[in-house]
């Protein structure tokens, strides 16, 4: 059993050293998770910090305990997706991608670099391909979750992908 | 690189990781935590000793004022008559509507069973009362005893309650023998009743004080008497709760501080 366990007793209890204890060991998970949805880090952040504070609050009800990880990242991506919808994400064309050829990474096998990477792209770009490659979702839950039909889900995944390739692309010649 | 190359490079690289926050955003997240529930003060340790040996106290004094106070059953006998101080002579008593004979040294206690101000007959002043001459008391002795059965009957017993304008309306019915008959509480009647009596009787005395400034005739006095029981009851009963009220304070006083 993970550390983290040990401590929702205690944040149940109201105990502070028990929340923040609970906070240090889950919070880097999902502020990683959230910075895959923004470029920007303040932004991140924010998204974390309303993550972590709706789980304090929902703690009592939540009965399985061992969820609590997979409960607190489809929690971060909703808080994320939320944003973005607040923001009124710019479904761009390919005219709106960034130029492949400038990348300040140095290898493909960094994680932190194809972090970098994947935050360089639009933020349609990006919120699409989050949801297909890494979180599983479909299109049609894409569609549903964002707004938007199936075709532009479709279209900014594919985009975004071209953008990937060339990218890996130049990470490869050099 | 194919597009699904591209899906399984960054699902492996990016789907787990950590990123540490910085430590500002845990003053954010805690400011929004709830608060536990602050841990009750200890309760002041309550010195049960003073509440113990005051109540004790007041229950014994309850309880020797009880055992040695007498009973209803002593003041029931006694009953409280005040009438105009004229006295009684033969001619002045009343005949009774029964015919029985009386005496002018013979006290008369009114017995009559229908009420004086409902009694459609109209009757004349020596008529008014219905002589029972079982005690010879004086004429003009209106402290009547042993007769508490036959005023319970009476209707002239202004208890427990007589406004004045109900003493004015009577007693001229009864002409020249007012009787204001006060009845002692009877035998089931509790204790504690003692203080309505005394409530009571200063009612019944207002009435009369009223009375008596009230147009009357010159040669009608009213006088109410009360049995030395009921007083003597009355004023250890109004004392017993002056004493408990008094105790109570002190209590309340002290606990304040």
């Amino acid at each position: 059993m993970e550390a983290w366990y040990a401590h929702i007793q205690g944040a149940l209890q109201g105990r502070l050293d028990a929340q923040r204890a609970l906070y240090e060991a889950l919070a880097p998970r999902v502020l990683y998770t959230c910075r895959r949805y923004f470029s920007h880090e303040a932004d991140a952040e924010d998204a974390m910090i309303r993550t972590m504070t709706t789980m304090f609050q929902q703690l009592p009800t939540i009965r399985e305990a061992k969820a609590l990880p997979a409960w607190l990242r489809r929690t971060a991506v909703n808080e994320c997706l939320m944003e973005l919808r607040r923001r009124k994400v710019e479904w761009v064309g390919a005219d709106g991608l960034p130029d492949a050829g400038s990348s300040a990474t140095d290898s493909l096998h960094d994680r932190e670099a194809l972090m970098e990477l994947l935050r360089q792209l639009p933020d349609g770009y990006r919120t699409v391909f989050n949801l297909y490659a890494l979180e599983g979702y479909s299109h049609a839950e894409i569609a549903e979750q964002l707004g938007i039909s199936e075709a532009t889900s479709k279209s900014q995944l594919s985009r975004a992908r071209q953008w990937m390739q060339r990218r890996l692309a130049n990470f490869d010649l050099q | 690189m194919s597009p699904k190359d591209v899906d399984k490079l960054f699902r492996e690289a990016l789907n787990e990781g950590q990123a540490n926050p910085r430590p500002e955003a845990w003053a954010r997240v805690a400011a929004s935590l709830p608060k536990a529930e602050p841990e009750a003060e200890p309760k002041r340790r309550t010195l049960w000793w003073p509440y113990a040996a005051a109540a004790s106290v007041a229950i014994a004094a309850v309880g020797t004022w009880w055992m040695q106070a007498p009973g209803p059953e002593a003041a029931s006998n006694q009953l409280l008559v005040s009438s105009n101080q004229q006295p009684a002579t033969s001619n002045q008593l009343p005949v009774t509507s029964y015919q029985l004979p009386v005496t002018s040294n013979q006290s008369l206690v009114a017995r009559n069973q229908q009420p004086a101000a409902r009694n459609k007959q109209p009757v004349a002043s020596s008529q008014q009362l219905v002589a029972r001459n079982e005690l010879p008391v004086a004429s003009n002795q209106l402290l009547v005893t042993s007769y508490s059965k036959d005023f319970a009957l009476f209707d002239v017993a202004f208890l427990p309650r007589m406004e004045a304008d109900a003493l004015e309306e009577s007693v001229p019915l009864l002409k020249r023998r007012a009787v204001v008959a006060v009845q002692t509480p009877a035998l089931e009647v509790p204790r504690p009743r003692y203080l309505q009596l005394a409530a009571n009787v200063q009612n019944v005395w207002t009435a009369v004080q009223e009375y008596r400034e009230a147009e009357v005739p010159a040669e009608v006095t009213v006088e109410v008497h009360l049995p030395a029981p009921v007083l003597q009851r009355i004023n250890q009963t109004k004392m017993l709760a002056s004493n408990l009220n008094q105790s109570w304070s002190t209590l309340q006083s002290r606990r304040s501080r």
